[in-house]
């Protein structure tokens, strides 16, 4: 049964092992509640009709790129907050990433209980 | 015109020498070129006879000394254009190879960008891992023994990707030497795993005259990849063709590696030789690029002939060792 106080973390990475390990760290915490999409298309369909509180996005994705999923999920939801996960972190990435709606700019290699940080920071 | 100024200064003291010269027309031709001028010289020295100014005298002289001087400001110009030319040409070598240094930077930095964007992702898993490992401990057996396959699965793949980069930096330290491609291709399938349920079928047609020359290394771990890559198409079981012959012209090698596997997704088949793109989950997205720049590198070519839900065949065209030897000895 889903805990009412628990919110709700959307994540969207291609890659399976990746998207599944991010799902069980966050779920561990027992602070929230998490769904995983290898697909940006499918998670744009929830995205348009389910509430939640955050979204963890990866940059390098093969059918749409991290910023772009960033662009449709703020056309679908204005005040969505969003963070993007990428394997390579430039300037250029970040500053597009933010004019896009990204809250913050996260390397991959983060350790978890950094991004655990990161994330509570975020939905504050 | 500035491009003709040379040719102009030459041209234009030749015509004069030529003028000056001349004046020697009613000098006797057995005289040399010294005594020649002397005695025109002398002649002109003489009072004209009805008392004129000595016209000839000063259009011969001028002429003679202006030509001496323009041959001598073009041998100048000449040895000073050169030397400009030279510097100049030092200054654009200098110029080029900054800029090929540029370059290499550039690529290196491209390429050391995207090893580290594969690479970074399953090292990112390998922390998720640890910390899931810590946290859980070991008392669920099932999921402890799914987090350490995970780990070892993920390993390997940073093991494979540093081990296709290093074969990459091999391509151009190659030993070439010749090959018989029986041998090279027995010791291939010696060394994969094939399962049991995977037929082999190897011919070879005119055996001894399949001779390529290249570094033996990178050909063996061409046709290792290529045939890893037909042998996992195929999962448990299947038919492994492979088929070597010449070309009618004897010129050419072929190679056709086939399988019966489930083929290549029709999104994907124009994405095989992108560096790093892999439709395996283990794949690194460089075993298939690397052969290819093997292969070219060598004057070959490999290509994905067919693909579809009966297999996939994948053909590398080399030219062949023998044919060119006859060549040269029938020459």
């Amino acid at each position: 049964m889903m805990d009412e106080k628990k919110r709700k973390i959307i994540i969207i990475d291609d890659d399976k092992d990746m998207c599944e390990t991010l799902q069980d760290i966050l779920l561990l915490s027992g602070e929230y509640d998490v769904s995983c999409f290898h697909d940006p298309i499918k998670a744009l369909d929830v995205i348009e009709y389910e509430d939640f509180s955050l979204v963890i996005i990866d940059y390098k994705m093969p059918e749409m790129d991290g910023i772009e999923v960033i662009q449709h999920i703020k056309d679908l939801q204005k005040n969505a907050v969003i963070l993007m996960l990428t394997a390579f972190i430039s300037k250029d990435l970040i500053s597009q990433a933010k004019e896009a709606g990204a809250l913050e700019v996260l390397s991959k290699v983060l350790l978890p209980s950094n991004l655990l940080e990161h994330i509570r920071t975020a939905l504050k | 015109m500035k491009k003709y100024a040379r040719h102009i200064t030459i041209f234009t003291a030749i015509i004069l020498l030529c003028l000056a010269s001349l004046s020697f027309a009613e000098v006797p031709s057995e005289m040399s070129f010294v005594e020649k001028v002397i005695n025109k010289i002398e002649k002109l020295k003489t009072p004209s006879p009805d008392g004129t100014f000595p016209w000839k005298m000063v259009i011969f002289i001028s002429t003679g000394i202006c030509g001496l001087l323009l041959i001598i400001l073009g041998i100048l110009w000449i040895v000073f254009l050169n030397e400009i030319i030279k510097t100049k040409t030092r200054h654009i070598q200098i110029i080029t190879g900054k800029m090929m240094e540029k370059d290499k930077l550039a690529i290196l930095g491209k390429l050391a960008g995207q090893i580290a964007h594969e690479l970074r992702t399953p090292l990112s898993i390998l922390h998720n891992s640890v910390y899931l490992l810590r946290k859980e401990g070991s008392e669920n057996r099932e999921l402890f023994e799914k987090r350490l396959e995970l780990l070892e699965g993920k390993i390997k793949l940073c093991s494979n990707i540093l081990e296709s980069m290093l074969s990459y930096s091999r391509i151009k330290a190659e030993i070439a030497q010749t090959i018989s491609l029986k041998d090279c291709l027995n010791e291939v399938t010696r060394d994969i795993e094939i399962p049991p349920g995977i037929k082999i079928n190897i011919s070879f047609e005119n055996e001894d005259m399949l001779v390529v020359f290249m570094d033996y290394y990178q050909l063996y771990s061409v046709l290792r990849n290529l045939t890893l890559n037909s042998v996992q198409a195929m999962g448990d079981e299947g038919e492994l063709e492979i088929r070597a012959f010449l070309s009618d012209d004897n010129k050419k090698v072929t190679i056709r590696i086939c399988d019966t596997g489930l083929g290549i997704i029709e999104g994907a088949r124009n994405k095989i030789f992108n560096l790093f793109y892999s439709s395996k989950i283990t794949g690194t997205g460089l075993g298939l690029p690397i052969s290819k720049s093997i292969i070219e590198a060598n004057n070959g070519s490999l290509y994905l002939s067919n693909t579809g839900p009966k297999g996939s065949c994948f053909v590398i065209i080399l030219n062949a060792f023998v044919k060119k030897m006859r060549d040269k000895n029938d020459g």
